[in-house]
C-alpha cells in the first residue's frame, strides 16, 4: 500500500514525541518552528514526522560513529542533544525516502562541463 | 521639508525626488541614518559596524555629483545597510558569528559594487542569526552580539536570520538593507518587524561575495519600506555576473497580460491553526486583494515533502560551506547550545539522503508550474505568528498552538519550502498588527522571474492600506 504523506503522520506522532524530545511537539506547531528559526534544517521539517519505511542506518549505529567523531568536542548534555538532532535525521530519512522516485528521476543539481 | 525623524520612513522614490531637486542633501540624510544607527542600533543588536566617516565624503561626492548633472538614479545618495554576511572591503564581515568577528575581505560582494554603482551608500553592516542559522539555532539569542530586539516591542525577537535588517529598517536607522534567505530569512523578519521584503528568484541577484550557507537555495535580497522601494532596489542588484554561474540575465521587461486582471489562488487552510490575529488581518488582506484580483480560495498546494526535503538539502550543504569549522571542532564557539550541536549532525546525513531529496525537489517543479498556469499568485499569511518572545525556544512560544491537529500541514510553512525550493519569488507585506503591539505579514508568492507582479501587486494593496506607513512608537 502506498505511503501517503498524511497517512503515515498519525501512526508516526507517538513515536516523533518520544524520540525528539521537546521538538515532538514541533509537529503540532505547524509552521511555529519554522517561523522562528527558518534557515535552520532542524526546525523546517516541523518537529520531524518519522515514516513508514527502514532507515538505512539505526540512529544507533549513527550516534556511535557521531561519537567516535565528535564525542571529543561535546559534554554529556551536548550529546543528548546531538543524539536528538541524529534520531530528527533519521526519521526525516524515513520521510524522504517513503517518497517513491523513479529510476530515471534526475536531481535538482546540475553540473554544466562548462561555465556559461 | 521632511522632518528628521521622518527622513528614513520616507518611501525611496519621494527622497529620490528631494534629492535630484537639490531640496534634501545626501549628506544630511547619510548624518541622519548615522546618528539614528549610534542611539538606536545597539538596544535593538541591529548593528555590527557602521561606517566611519568616509561615508560622508561619498554623500559629499554624491551631492556634488547631483549638482553637476550626473544624476545616477532613484538610489543616488541613499544610504543602506547590509546583512554581515556580505563582503565589504574595508569593514569586517562577521557572519554573525564569533569565530568569524575578526574576518575581513579585499573585495565587496557584487551586490554592494551595484549599489555603490547606483550611488547608494553604505552606512552599516548588519547583524544576523550566526551563520545565517545553518547550524539549526532553536532560540534568539544565536548571534554573536545577542539577539536582535524587534522594534515594535523590545521583550520580542525581530527575527531571523537577517534580523539586523528586520529592526534597523522596521526603526528607519536606514532607507533600505539587502537580507538574504534560504529558508525564510528575509521573509520572516520582514513579517515580524512590520516592513516589506522581496526574496527574488534564486539567480536573478548574484551571490559572489555573500557567505555561502546552501549554494542552492541561498537568495539576496531587498529588505524596505514599500514594495516600491524593493522594485527600486531590486532593479539595481539584479542581473548575471560572471563571478556567480548561477545568476540569470536580467529579464527582459515584461508586456503586459493578456489578461489585466490578476488571478490570486488563497491555499487551503491557510488561515488555519494561525494566531487569532495573523487569521484575522489575512482575511482581511483577501478582502483587499479580492478588491485588485480574482481570489480563488482553497486551492490545494501540491502534496510532497517540503519540510524534510529543505532540510536535509540546508543540513548537508551547511556541514559543507563550513566542514573545516565543524571538524576542527570550532562549533563550540558559537552563541546558541542547539548551534554548537547541529553541524555535527549535519556532517553525517547520508549523500544518498541528500541526493534523495534533490530528486524530489525537482519533481516538485512540474505540479507548481501547472499550478502557476492557473494562478498568478499565491497569498498566504507570512508567518502562523506574530514575533517570538524572547528567552524561550521557539517551540514553547505560543502554546495555544500546541493544540494543532499532528496531520495538518501548514500552508504557511509549506509556502515558504516550497517557494525556497523551487527558487520562486516572494514578497512580504506588513498587514495588520496583532498582540503586544506586533505587526503580522502577508505573503504573495508568483512564478520564477515575476518579481515585477508582485511588486506591482503588492504596491496597489499598499496604496489601500497603510501599515507600511506606521512606526514603531519609540523611533
Amino acid at each position: 500500500m502506498k505511503t501517503t504523506r498524511r497517512s503515515f503522520v498519525t501512526a508516526a506522532g507517538a513515536l516523533s514525541a518520544s524520540m525528539l524530545g521537546c521538538i515532538g511537539r514541533g509537529a503540532a506547531l505547524a509552521d511555529a518552528p519554522a517561523a522562528g528559526a527558518p534557515d535552520s534544517g532542524m526546525r523546517l521539517d516541523a518537529g520531524g514526522r518519522p515514516d513508514a519505511g527502514e532507515a538505512a542506518q539505526s540512529p544507533g549505529a549513527i550516534a556511535q560513529l557521531a561519537r567516535e567523531r565528535y564525542g571529543k568536542f561535546l559534554d554529556d548534555q551536548q550529546l543528548k542533544l546531538l543524539d536528538a538532532k541524529l534520531s530528527d535525521i533519521e526519521g526525516r530519512s524515513k520521510r524522504l525516502h517513503a517518497f517513491k522516485l523513479k529510476n530515471g528521476d534526475e536531481p535538482a543539481s546540475e553540473f554544466r562541463p562548462v561555465r556559461p | 521639508m521632511i522632518p528628521d525623524p521622518e527622513l528614513l520612513f520616507t518611501p525611496i522614490r519621494e527622497l529620490a525626488a528631494q534629492i535630484r531637486s537639490r531640496r534634501l542633501s545626501p549628506v544630511k540624510l547619510v548624518e541622519v541614518s548615522l546618528q539614528r544607527l549610534q542611539s538606536y542600533g545597539p538596544q535593538l543588536n541591529a548593528v555590527v559596524t557602521i561606517a566611519g566617516k568616509q561615508v560622508l565624503d561619498q554623500a559629499r561626492n554624491a551631492e556634488q555629483e547631483i549638482a553637476r548633472g550626473r544624476y545616477r538614479g532613484l538610489l543616488h545618495g541613499i544610504p543602506f545597510g547590509a546583512k554581515d554576511l556580505l563582503a565589504t572591503k574595508g569593514m569586517p564581515t562577521t557572519w554573525g558569528a564569533a569565530p568569524y568577528q575578526n574576518q575581513s575581505f579585499d573585495y565587496d560582494a557584487t551586490v554592494i559594487r551595484k549599489l555603490a554603482d547606483a550611488g547608494a551608500i553604505l552606512v552599516a553592516k548588519l547583524s544576523m542569526v550566526e551563520l545565517a542559522g545553518g547550524m539549526g539555532y532553536r532560540n534568539a539569542d544565536a548571534s554573536f552580539n545577542g539577539p536582535g530586539i524587534n522594534p515594535w516591542n523590545p521583550d520580542y525577537w525581530s527575527g531571523g536570520s537577517s534580523s539586523g535588517p528586520g529592526s534597523a529598517v522596521g526603526a528607519g536607522l536606514v532607507s533600505f538593507a539587502i537580507g538574504s534567505e534560504t529558508v525564510g530569512s528575509i521573509l520572516t523578519p520582514s513579517s515580524f518587524c512590520g516592513i516589506t521584503g522581496l526574496r527574488p528568484t534564486y539567480g536573478r541577484v548574484s551571490r559572489h561575495g555573500a557567505m555561502a550557507l546552501c549554494w542552492t537555495l541561498d537568495k539576496l535580497g531587498p529588505m524596505a519600506r514599500s514594495a516600491d522601494d524593493c522594485a527600486i532596489v531590486l532593479a539595481a542588484i539584479e542581473g548575471a555576473d560572471p563571478e556567480d554561474p548561477t545568476t540569470l540575465p536580467r529579464p527582459a521587461r515584461q508586456a503586459p497580460a493578456a489578461r489585466s486582471r490578476l488571478r490570486i489562488a488563497v491555499p487551503k487552510g491557510a488561515a488555519d491553526f494561525v494566531l487569532p490575529e495573523v487569521a484575522r488581518n489575512f482575511n482581511q488582506s483577501t478582502e483587499v486583494l479580492a478588491s485588485l484580483a480574482d481570489v480563488a480560495f482553497n486551492v490545494v498546494l501540491p502534496d510532497f515533502p517540503y519540510g524534510p526535503v529543505a532540510s536535509t538539502i540546508v543540513d548537508a550543504e551547511g556541514a559543507s560551506a563550513f566542514y573545516e569549522l565543524i571538524e576542527s571542532g570550532g562549533l563550540r564557539q558559537l552563541r546558541a547550545e542547539a548551534d554548537r550541536v547541529g553541524g555535527y549532525g549535519g556532517a553525517l546525513v547520508r549523500a544518498v539522503d541528500y541526493l534523495h531529496a534533490q530528486r524530489i525537489r525537482e519533481r516538485m517543479r512540474k505540479p507548481f508550474e501547472e499550478l502557476f498556469q492557473r494562478y498568478d499568485v499565491i497569498a498566504a499569511p507570512s508567518r502562523g505568528t506574530v514575533a517570538l518572545p524572547l528567552g524561550i525556544d521557539f517551540n514553547k512560544a505560543y502554546p495555544e498552538l500546541q493544540s494543532t491537529p499532528k496531520d495538518f500541514v501548514s500552508p504557511v510553512g509549506t509556502l515558504i519550502q516550497a517557494g525556497n525550493l523551487l527558487g520562486l519569488p516572494a514578497l512580504a507585506l506588513p498587514n495588520g498588527f496583532g498582540r503586544e503591539n506586533l505587526p503580522t505579514g502577508l505573503q504573495l508568492v508568483s512564478a520564477r522571474l515575476k518579481e515585477s507582479t508582485l511588486t506591482a501587486l503588492g504596491s496597489e494593496y499598499q496604496k489601500r492600506t497603510d501599515f507600511h506607513r506606521r512606526r514603531p512608537p519609540g523611533f
